[in-house]
């Protein structure tokens, strides 16, 4: 693919320096942690293995990582807001290194940041998952993965941000609630655990829990397949889509 | 003089309307071809068509006898563009820009490097590589953007209306850049609405509108022609004085 490593490179330069997803991707997940966690204390108490700053560790992150999807969209933007579009459509690359860079380089570098929330928590608020620390960044690894590959499919494919914006932002939401993001979904009840299922968050989040509590990485294993095959799917799909006079 | 772009009845619709209906005409190498027409001609869509921006829908275009279409990156590899557009990122320096764009069409290490500051020197900003675009004036900002367009060393240099709201002295800069370009052997398609400037630097002349060529050839013979002292004058009798929008 000519010019996928150029393109690639300066995707990380400036998805780092990106301030949007800095903020979205570090800062507020942190803040909610602290936040939720300070809130639910009194809520964890009984439990020894599992204090509010652990739960919400394991579930706000994961939620971030797929609101990412909205940030990710207007970074398929990024070009043709700057009006730099046209150089690249007009220089010898292809189309497939263009979109492809752009998934990898959010991909890389949102997942970075999760990396560094586990980071900081750990020294922050002495929040650690021992040996399973490996297998949970690979689930974010791969979920990062899916949403960067969905919001480049989605920033080609719709033209306007705002409408991308209110596209997701109930789902993710509605998601987020029925995965239990915000406060334990066995809590309210059998049926609105058994509707929880539609939520990919469900998912992961139990996933997370039974590998770092029970040792029981089969959960996690399906989601990491799962959200890894809907990111090569989104990837060829953006490929596919991407038209050149939309880009500009 | 050989042929280095050849275009044959080139077609683009953009839905009932067709921007352009089968225009042909050739490019030789080491000329300045001024490409003129009023707002809404087709002389946008004919450039995005020869740059491969926008796909055609009929017709074909030949770079170096070499059909674009099969070898879409043969041309791209040979061809700068300077968009109307101001196309340059405001937060990398005037040096990072030139490099970034050079790289894109495969060049690093030493070339790199050396490409980037015969571009910069070209358009006079070596001096300025390390400020950012913003710290630039209009014409500073033009000229960067003709850097970035040039690095690579292009054979074919398509110029959109580069001298669009700058001072004269910047605009005189840009032409003597341009002129400078062309003796060093780069063939230019200039496209602008300053008569004035095309007399000055075009040595051949095509005037589009309502999507065809309505007239081509040098200055002299449009000039003899129509029996007119100036460009402009032959410009407003073909195209008309009604507003274009």
């Amino acid at each position: 693919m000519n010019g996928f490593i150029k393109l690639m490179a300066y995707g990380l330069q400036r998805r780092i320096k990106d301030f949007f997803i800095i903020i979205y991707s570090v800062v507020f997940p942190l803040l909610e942690i602290l936040l939720l966690g300070y809130l639910a204390t009194n809520f964890f108490k009984g439990d020894s293995a599992i204090t509010s700053n652990h739960y919400y560790t394991l579930v706000l992150l994961p939620f971030y990582l797929l609101t990412s999807v909205i940030t990710v969209a207007y970074v398929a933007k990024d070009e043709s807001l700057r009006k730099t579009a046209y150089r690249f459509i007009i220089a010898p690359i292809d189309n497939g290194a263009i979109v492809l860079s752009k998934v990898l380089s959010c991909t890389i570098v949102i997942w970075l940041c999760s990396a560094v929330n586990l980071l900081i928590v750990r020294v922050l608020l002495g929040v650690s998952f021992g040996s399973s620390t490996p297998i949970i960044l690979l689930m974010f690894f791969t979920e990062t993965f899916m949403a960067s590959a969905i919001g480049i499919y989605l920033g080609i494919c719709i033209k306007n941000f705002g409408t991308i914006k209110g596209i997701l932002n109930i789902p993710l939401t509605i998601f987020g609630l029925l995965g239990g993001t915000f406060f334990p979904a066995g809590s309210l009840g059998d049926t609105f655990e058994k509707i929880s299922y539609i939520s990919p968050f469900t998912w992961i989040n139990k996933g997370l829990i039974a590998a770092v509590y029970d040792n029981d990485i089969t959960i996690l294993i399906y989601s990491i397949v799962v959200t890894l095959v809907i990111a090569i799917v989104f990837s060829v799909l953006s490929v596919i889509s991407f038209k050149k006079e939309a880009f500009l | 003089m050989e042929c280095i772009l050849k275009v044959n009845e080139l077609e683009k619709s953009y839905g009932e309307r067709k921007a352009v209906k089968g225009i042909s005409f050739n490019v030789k190498q080491g000329e300045i071809l001024g490409f003129l027409g009023p707002n809404g001609a087709g002389k946008s869509t004919s450039i995005n068509m020869i740059s491969t921006v926008v796909n055609y829908d009929k017709g074909s275009i030949f770079f170096l006898d070499k059909e674009v279409k099969r070898n879409e990156n043969y041309l791209k590899q040979n061809l700068g563009v300077v968009p109307q557009d101001i196309a340059v990122f405001t937060d990398l320096s005037a040096y990072n820009n030139v490099k970034f764009f050079c790289s894109l069409y495969g060049f690093s290490g030493k070339e790199l490097r050396k490409n980037v500051e015969e571009a910069l020197n070209f358009v006079g900003l070596w001096d300025r590589r390390k400020d950012l675009p913003s710290e630039f004036s209009g014409g500073m900002k033009r000229r960067l953007n003709i850097a970035c367009a040039i690095a690579h060393k292009p054979k074919l240099l398509i110029m959109d209306e580069p001298t669009v709201g700058i001072d004269p002295q910047s605009r005189n800069n840009i032409l003597e850049t341009v002129k400078k370009l062309n003796e060093n052997g780069t063939t230019i398609i200039y496209t602008s609405h300053y008569m004035e400037e095309v007399e000055n630097i075009c040595t051949n002349l095509i005037i589009m509108d309502e999507g065809t060529i309505i007239e081509e050839g040098t200055k002299e013979q449009l000039k003899n022609k129509y029996s007119k002292d100036s460009l402009e004058e032959i410009f407003l009798q073909l195209t008309g004085k009604e507003l274009r929008d």
